[in-house]
């Protein structure tokens, strides 16, 4: 096994809100080896982007707080180091790429200046002639045809994919050794995504660094990732390498999720009629069932999920595989 | 040897391509094809070129000089009569333009100054901080303005200096209210949030990052806050509170209280057609320079 970079422990990042506080990530934890893709696997609300932006610390507070756990970054508890020493990670050590292309760039700099902030911010030895060569070359780097034309250009006048691009360029330009991606190519269509996800796969194996990709998209995890965690309702339902979640999911919210996905082969699936949902709502973080947050939604709940034996927690049940359920799928 | 190549190609295609064009040059050309924002640009520099040639000594430096009788009517001679004192009109006039600009820029420089940092810190940190500018620039804003500017020029004593502050003091509140409003709009936007993630910090984040994006409030702010300067220094010197020992459009205004009851109008005609015309060009200047720098009226 590789390096391990990234360890969270038992994370509980809380928000105050006008009715009360609500916990959008209830203990979690993952670890994240080098060169390695973990994704995290959720719907909207289950705590996939909380999780990102507290490794980073980037929670905002107020109404946000990450009440207790640990996030070892090489050992060291990102939690417990300064304000300053964590601005030094932030960008260099671990970087970040968000959703939307379209508004994380500054839209009045141009985008050669913004990666050159990057590497001003992070590397002060360095001339300002080198900071533009080595933006030119990111932008090469990133596959963007003519960077010396497209460095003096302004994020308004590239495409979605273009900014992206950008995005990824910045985000590399200290080399760091975890990138978080969340949902990188949610706001981009079919072919632009499939670039991306190719580009992010050969910078990785070129740079050697750690990717948590965050999507809500199973063909995107299925596509880049070695490890896949499932969130639901803040906690994480199932966690394991890519082949035995697919092949062999053991919560039932994961075996939902990878049954509502339409197959076009026809070998595959025979049976003409609807596509298989996952029946409900997700709860409501405000009252959630005592047990298991899934259990309204769950064919296999029993007594034993809807408090009886408590909340259920991650166990292998499988070397690597481990699940948080009562009655899992078998 | 790469790197040079890399630069070498970088020249040859900026110089084939025109250089990509930034909010402010489309706000530029979309300005210079406005043709009454041209006047009113043309109309501001031939005021400020005034003020700076009479504050130089190059024209009117001799306005306190006798040059004719007392209340001359216009003439050939004396294009716009003369005064009391049988001192040029046109002199004063123009002499009036530099007290005009110079309160006018040093105004509004120090509104915007205290009307972004106040807004910007009120908005970006929220919570107490915010509390606290918000309470102080109502209570501000609910004393009647005049009294304001009457008590800091009594504080102060009369004079130019005076101007400045009564009125750089008093006018920052509705920027403030803005600038307050435009940043917490932009503090939870992604590219803030990016910038907190390749490690900038607070300051870096406010004034790197959103304050270049609500620079285009402060410049129309700039351009009406000028021009509701020179008018309030006009109203403190009518009130006799303005700038003491030199012309301005403000005593030459108050001057003709007397005079017109002996039916000599020129010195107030003089005097309200040269503030006229700066007040006039600043209002459509302003105007034009929101049509070109507010996105949401872009390709109307």
């Amino acid at each position: 096994m590789s390096e391990k970079i990234l360890e969270v422990k038992d994370l509980v990042v809380q928000f105050r809100t006008d009715r009360g506080r609500i916990t959008a990530v209830n203990g979690v934890s993952f670890d994240l080896y080098k060169g390695k893709t973990l994704g995290i696997v959720g719907e909207s609300g289950s705590g996939k982007s909380v999780t990102a932006l507290a490794v980073m610390r980037l929670i905002p507070n107020p109404p946000g707080e990450i009440t207790s756990g640990q996030i070892l970054y090489r050992g060291q508890d990102l939690l417990k180091m300064p304000m300053d020493g964590m601005r030094k990670i932030r960008g260099n050590k671990i970087a970040m790429i968000f959703q939307e292309p379209m508004t994380s760039l500054n839209p009045v700099f141009t985008i050669g200046n913004q990666i050159e902030e990057v590497i001003a911010l992070h590397q002060d030895d360095v001339s300002s002639k080198d900071r533009r060569d080595k933006g030119i070359e990111l932008l090469q780097m990133v596959g963007i045809p003519s960077p010396e034309k497209r460095y003096f250009e302004y994020p308004h006048q590239l495409s979605g994919g273009m900014r992206q691009r950008v995005m990824i360029a910045m985000s590399l330009a200290c080399k760091p050794d975890i990138l978080i991606a969340d949902e990188p190519t949610t706001a981009l269509d079919v072919t632009i995504q499939a670039q991306i996800l190719e580009l992010m796969k050969k910078l990785q194996d070129e740079l050697g660094m750690a990717i948590i990709m965050i999507t809500h998209d199973l063909g995107v995890v299925a596509e880049t990732c070695d490890d896949v965690a499932v969130m639901y309702c803040g906690q994480m339902v199932e966690k394991s390498d890519l082949r035995s979640v697919f092949q062999k999911p053991l919560h039932p919210y994961t075996n939902g999720l990878l049954h509502s996905i339409p197959h076009y082969d026809s070998t595959r699936d025979k049976t003409k009629g609807r596509l298989p949902t996952i029946e409900g709502m997700v709860p409501s973080l405000f009252d959630l069932p005592p047990g298991c947050s899934f259990q309204d939604r769950c064919k296999n709940a029993s007594e034993d999920c809807r408090g009886k034996k408590g909340n259920p927690t991650l166990k292998a049940l499988a070397p690597g595989h481990e699940v948080s359920c009562f009655n899992p799928m078998n | 040897m790469e790197q040079v190549q890399t630069m070498g190609q970088a020249t040859i295609v900026k110089s084939e391509k025109p250089k990509s064009k930034s909010l402010w040059q489309h706000a530029f050309e979309s300005l210079m094809r406005d043709r009454y924002a041209k006047i009113s640009i043309v109309i501001i520099a031939v005021y400020v070129a005034i003020a700076l040639l009479t504050t130089l000594g190059f024209l009117a430096a001799d306005w306190s000089r006798e040059v004719g009788s007392s209340y001359a009517p216009p003439s050939l001679e004396n294009w716009l009569g003369t005064d009391i004192f049988g001192r040029s009109v046109m002199a004063k006039m123009l002499k009036g333009t530099e007290v005009a600009i110079s309160v006018g820029f040093i105004t509004a420089m120090i509104s915007v100054v205290i009307g972004v940092f106040l807004g910007a810190v009120s908005g970006y940190f929220g919570g107490k901080v915010d509390e606290m500018i918000v309470w102080f620039y109502t209570t501000v804003s609910s004393i009647p303005y005049i009294m304001l500017l009457v008590a800091i020029t009594f504080i102060l004593g009369k004079g130019l200096v005076s101007v400045y502050l009564a009125l750089g003091l008093t006018s920052w509140v509705s920027l403030c209210r803005v600038i307050r409003a435009e940043v917490m709009r932009h503090k939870d936007r992604e590219y803030v949030q990016a910038a907190g993630a390749i490690g900038g910090g607070d300051g870096r984040k406010l004034f790197k990052h959103i304050i270049p994006n609500v620079l285009h409030v402060v410049i129309i702010n700039f351009s009406l806050q000028f021009q509701t300067a020179i008018k309030s220094e006009v109203i403190l010197s009518y009130l006799g509170l303005g700038v003491q020992g030199r012309p301005s459009w403000g005593t030459m205004i108050d001057d003709a209280k007397l005079e017109l009851a002996r039916g000599v109008w020129w010195q107030l005609a003089a005097a309200s057609f040269a503030m006229f015309l700066i007040v006039l060009a600043f209002n459509i200047l302003g105007d034009s320079l929101r049509d070109a720098l507010d996105p949401k009226l872009k390709g109307k």
